[in-house]
């Protein structure tokens, strides 16, 4: 248990020094509300960046972390996404959902993975 | 500026016109995501996924924004994929990925086509009746799938530019490079690559049934065939568009258009310069006869408008098909009503039709014994109604030929021969009800007869003699006249005289032979 733990924590911390390169800011890590976390909130000029990081470092190939995030997950995100926002007055903000995957070949980040703006809550 | 907003316009359809549709795009920050409102129907709601992918394959970006399309008016429902297009230039457009040249209008240029998630551009149906509506709305300029570009490129007035790829469209929108309008095509022009599917010099023998598919095609009447299996019936049906005068820039357009929301144009081709021939199964239902399906689409008396509808085997099919027939047997149009469409399709065919004698279908023929006993041919015969009986102003027997003759027959007369005579009583018949309201003598109504059908004393004596002898109904009495009223066109005789009488009443003589009997 201890391992996924910290292999969570390892992966985030790589991710989040992957993106401040890219000339990302890191808001919030381990953001949490009663709805869920969201492992990353990052700001690219004037965009919000929710970061969902997948580490696998035992995983054999690249995408299977993508595919983990489910539509279930993705609400889960956004509903805490939304909280974030609330509190912030930034509802009408730009922003986007991002996942970045990290195991033993590398770094895949892809921006704007999903889009929850049409999913009911 | 956080928010943009981009309109474009494009047409929806309905019944057999096109409407305006206002296709705007609204873009702001937010949670990102992309919603279509303004009533689409699933294929509308989809286009979203064909769009982005266009977009990106077409090498545009998506930013993550927060997107409502609005398909205005909101109270009508839109369906198709043609609604692709217009929402991929306004999504381009509202966020910022193209830059549309001043000059272009795109509140006043139509827009419509299917996108596939390359960035092609595929045709869509109903793309005449669209443009149509267009053009009587004043606005000029088309941009549509290059493969509907043919189907329009008959109508006066319009610039019409036909798109194979987004990315053509995305150029021409931004002047980088203008698509090469499609140039105008004149109907004539259209019309010199007609080709006959059927001439009548291949139907051997058969001088009776030959005559009475000429007073048919001469007058407009409708026309039932009784005879053995292989006699020839179906063959005879398919020569009748060819000696019919060729379809009209009208009613080209009209017929064109039914086929064009039906999807059952050909892809690529232009206007119909052929009659169409309908000949539906007989285990066809009232709704694909008359019209209907959940957006009361068009059915076959629709598709068969200014050409001929070919029922073979007639009392196979069910009674409520047939009783169907009668509304647009009587009026030309047809009205279709589902729960939430209603739709009139004009729906001015000629009836053929085609029916073994008995069961078995040889009763009465030379060639082999009927096997039928009295009680199964009648109810046979009683599967065709009086009513729609008595719509059919002409009835032959068509007996098959004996080999002999075939073999011997001297060649017999052409498509084009006959075809000619057609034309000439057809003139006629333009020259004489020139703003009446009608254009062939079956169109006539009782007022019509009385003035136009006037018969030699003798042939009116001919006629009362007949009409007591034979039991006629009022409404067969009115159908001989109509047909001799025809045999006199195509005599070019003024009058009606005995013999033209004599010929019409022949045509009524089956009704005695087998339904009366």
């Amino acid at each position: 248990m201890k391992a996924t733990y910290e292999t969570g924590l390892q992966g985030e911390k790589i991710a989040e020094q992957f993106l401040c390169k890219k000339g990302m800011r890191c808001m919030e890590r381990r953001y949490r509300e009663k709805s869920g976390e969201i492992d990353l909130i990052m700001e690219e000029g004037d965009t919000l960046v929710f970061v969902e990081v997948k580490a696998r470092f035992s995983a054999p190939q690249a995408g299977q972390g993508l595919s983990s995030v489910t539509p279930a997950k993705q609400r889960k995100i956004a509903r805490t996404a939304m909280i974030y926002l609330m509190k912030h007055g930034w509802l009408q903000r730009n922003m986007r959902f991002d996942v970045i995957e990290i195991n033993q070949e590398g770094i895949l980040h892809v921006p704007n993975a999903f889009q929850p703006g049409g999913m009911r809550f | 500026m956080n928010e943009m907003m981009a309109q474009a316009l494009s047409f929806g359809v309905s019944g057999v016109s096109g409407f305006p549709v206002q296709v705007e795009v609204f873009s702001t920050g937010g949670m990102p995501g992309m919603e279509i409102i303004g009533l689409p129907d699933a294929s509308v709601r989809e286009s979203k996924e064909r769009v982005n992918a266009a977009v990106l394959t077409s090498g545009k970006q998506m930013p993550p924004r927060r997107i409502t399309i609005n398909l205005a008016p909101a109270d009508t429902k839109k369906e198709g994929p043609s609604f692709d297009l217009p929402i991929a230039v306004g999504l381009l457009v509202a966020n910022l990925q193209i830059n549309v040249r001043p000059e272009l209008d795109l509140t006043r240029t139509v827009i419509f086509g299917e996108l596939s998630l390359d960035g092609r551009i595929q045709p869509v149906h109903g793309a005449l009746a669209m443009v149509i509506s267009a053009s009587e709305q004043g606005l000029t300029d088309v941009i549509l799938p290059a493969e509907n570009a043919l189907e329009v490129a008959c109508i006066q007035g319009m610039r019409i530019f036909p798109a194979r790829h987004l990315t053509e469209v995305i150029d021409h929108l931004e002047g980088t490079q203008l698509i090469q309008p499609q140039g105008q095509i004149s109907y004539e022009e259209l019309r010199r690559h007609r080709s006959l599917a059927m001439d009548l010099s291949q139907v051997k023998g058969q001088q009776g049934a030959r005559r009475a598919l000429e007073v048919a095609a001469a007058g407009g009447h409708n026309m039932l065939m009784i005879g053995a299996p292989g006699s020839g019936k179906t063959m005879l049906a398919r020569c009748l568009p060819g000696i019919l005068p060729p379809l009209s820039f009208q009613e080209s357009l009209e017929t064109t258009r039914i086929f064009s929301i039906a999807g059952k144009l050909e892809p690529g081709s232009g206007l119909m310069v052929e009659r169409p021939f309908c000949s539906p199964h007989h285990s066809a239902s009232v709704a694909s006869l008359v019209g209907g399906g959940a957006n009361a689409s068009p059915g076959e008396v629709s598709l068969a408008h200014n050409g001929v509808l070919f029922l073979d085997e007639l009392p196979e099919f069910s009674r409520s098909a047939l009783e169907s027939l009668r509304q647009p047997l009587e009026d030309g149009m047809v009205t279709v009503t589902r729960v939430r469409h209603q739709a009139r399709y004009q729906s001015s065919f000629m009836l053929i039709a085609g029916m073994n004698p008995c069961p078995c279908g040889y009763y009465g023929s030379r060639q082999r014994q009927c096997r039928c006993t009295p009680q199964e041919i009648r109810r046979y015969l009683d599967q065709v109604s009086g009513p729609l009986l008595d719509r059919i102003d002409l009835q032959v027997e068509v007996d098959s030929v004996p080999v002999q003759e075939i073999r011997t027959a001297a060649p017999a007369e052409s498509s084009a021969q006959v075809a000619e005579r057609v034309a000439r009583a057809r003139e006629i018949q333009l020259a004489r009800y020139q703003g009446k309201g009608f254009h062939c003598n079956a169109q006539l109504d009782n007022a019509g007869i009385k003035e136009f059908c006037s018969l030699t004393p003798e042939a009116e004596n001919l006629l009362h003699m007949a009409v007591n002898r034979m039991n006629l109904s009022m409404r067969a009495y009115h159908r001989v006249i109509k047909v001799a009223r025809t045999i006199a066109d195509l005599q070019g005789a003024e009058e009606i005289g005995t013999a033209e009488i004599a010929e019409a009443i022949q045509y009524r003589e089956l009704d005695q032979k087998y339904w009366r009997s």
